[in-house]
């Protein structure tokens, strides 16, 4: 009788564990109405913004409240507003795209953190994977007038290029590198 | 010291400081030893490993395990190179061409096979044709890295070491310009540096006979320099002509084996390599301006450079 009610016990529990997983739902990332920017500085004398175009993914939502990213970039999508530059940027002197095509982030701990979220993660860029914590802000969340429910979130951090094996020109770049994150998560999508 | 002085300085110090550095300490060890030691040729081909091997880790850094960017197949494969070179040496005809076309295939294939194999999903993704097409270019490559290595092996067989690296340097010169022009400047720079050790050999080879370099290791040369310009073929996207011309110049060591004096023979070795490589600096200029007039230049007339960034 008492291994029939420890058997149950750990039925229930592990029944809860699952739904408490199976609450999260995947809001997929509007590419539309995300923004991946950087801003490096060049020469020492002042920053320089760049962004990529196409950026993907989805949040793991579960009450309105953040649980899981899972963030893919397109590294061949870098735009800088000069062609030239961004085909050097495109080669093996920086993300060398054709070896590396997708730069990514994806959660493996969530904390509540005041309004907003640390999120720890796994960043790969540059075929170099490493894990950091940053700051994640619920910017906001509503209805759409097409009826999908969406919600927004923005991260801004710093990392250092070098961390990722993206070394050349030293001494004419900055090694730190601002990422200025923004998206919106459309439910069921 | 402002950052753009310090990016030209050190810029110079790994492209040409360095590899010159590497393989002059070697040079001088076989200047010390008696004439005839038998470690002369080793020290000779050891200098010319050296400078590759300092240039590449100098400009591109150590390789790490496991691989990350395929660039560093290129250190390897030189040194792998220039191990079978050590062998290679000691064989004489009927069984040297036959080995040293054996060795070359598997070394190409196995080191292009590496250096390509980040692609190969790229290439799936885009159907059929294109596959077919790069597959028969990297049948080209390996059929022209063949040729080249073959060809200069012959030569360094049968004409002095300045004539047979002489063309070797400057198909370096060559890919380096075409590198930077096609849209890499580290890549390119890897090319300049690896160039600047082979011309010292070469010049030190000239200046003292006797400091000689093994067959084996101006092998080990060519392997870099048809790597290095295969990997900015498919990486930096470096056109097919452009990279088939460098993979060709050093087949002008075989103008060494014409003319009587040294200096003429590195002569009609140079012009015999000045045509390739010319045409494919030229080449590569062309495709450069109409890349640039198709997209219209971008950024509002901006003049964006390298040392420009």
């Amino acid at each position: 009788m008492k291994r029939l009610v420890s058997s149950l016990i750990a039925l229930a529990a592990f029944g809860t564990l699952t739904l408490g997983t199976a609450h999260a739902e995947k809001w997929g990332v509007d590419g539309a109405h995300a923004y991946a920017l950087f801003s490096i500085v060049h020469f020492g004398v002042a920053p320089n913004y760049g962004r990529f175009d196409t950026v993907g993914g989805s949040f793991d939502v579960e009450g309105g409240e953040l649980k899981g990213v899972n963030i893919e970039i397109d590294a061949a999508s870098v735009s800088t507003g000069v062609k030239k530059r961004d085909d050097h940027l495109r080669s093996p002197d920086f993300f060398n795209v054709k070896q590396f095509p997708k730069l990514t982030f994806k959660s493996t701990k969530v904390e509540k953190k005041g309004d907003g979220y640390s999120v720890t993660g796994d960043l790969t860029i540059h075929g170099v994977t490493k894990s950091i914590t940053i700051d994640v802000a619920k910017t906001g969340m509503g209805k759409d007038p097409w009826g999908n429910e969406r919600i927004g979130f923005a991260s801004d951090f710093t990392i250092k290029r070098s961390d990722f094996g993206i070394t050349f020109m030293a001494d004419g770049l900055s090694d730190e590198v601002k990422l200025m994150l923004s998206a919106e998560g459309i439910k069921g999508k | 010291m402002d950052a753009a002085t310090k990016a030209q300085i050190s810029g110079l110090v790994f492209t040409v400081v360095l590899p010159v550095a590497a393989a002059a300490l070697p040079i001088v060890g076989a200047r010390k030893l008696k004439p005839g030691a038998a470690a002369r040729p080793l020290l000779g081909g050891l200098a010319l490993l050296a400078g590759l091997v300092t240039a590449h880790v100098g400009v591109l850094g150590w390789p790490g395990w496991p691989m990350g960017d395929a660039h560093h197949w290129v250190l390897l494969a030189v040194i792998g190179a220039a191990a079978f070179g050590l062998v290679l040496d000691r064989l004489q005809p009927p069984a040297r061409p036959v080995v040293v076309g054996a060795v070359a295939t598997v070394v190409l294939a196995f080191f292009t096979w590496r250096l390509l194999a980040p692609l190969a999903g790229l290439w799936e993704s885009k159907g059929v044709l294109p596959q077919l097409s790069q597959s028969a270019w990297v049948l080209d490559a390996g059929l022209m890295m063949l040729v080249a290595w073959l060809g200069v092996d012959h030569a360094a067989r049968h004409a002095p070491a300045p004539s047979v690296l002489a063309p070797v340097a400057l198909a370096f010169a060559a890919a380096a310009g075409a590198v930077v022009i096609s849209g890499s400047a580290s890549v390119g720079q890897l090319a300049g540096a690896m160039g600047v050790a082979v011309a010292l050999v070469g010049v030190a080879a000239w200046r003292w006979p006797d400091v000689r370099v093994g067959h084996g290791a101006v092998g080990a040369a060519v392997v870099g320099l048809v790597l290095v310009v295969s990997y900015a073929h498919f990486y930096v996207d470096m056109p097919r002509p452009v990279a088939g011309l460098l993979v060709l110049t050093p087949l002008g060591a075989l103008g060494g084996l014409l003319g009587a004096r040294t200096w003429q023979k590195v002569a009609l070795a140079l012009a015999l390599a000045a045509v390739p490589a010319a045409t494919a600096g030229w080449l590569a200029k062309q495709a450069d301006a109409a890349e640039m007039e198709e997209d219209g230049g971008g950024g509002g007339g901006y003049e964006y450079d390298y040392s420009n960034l």
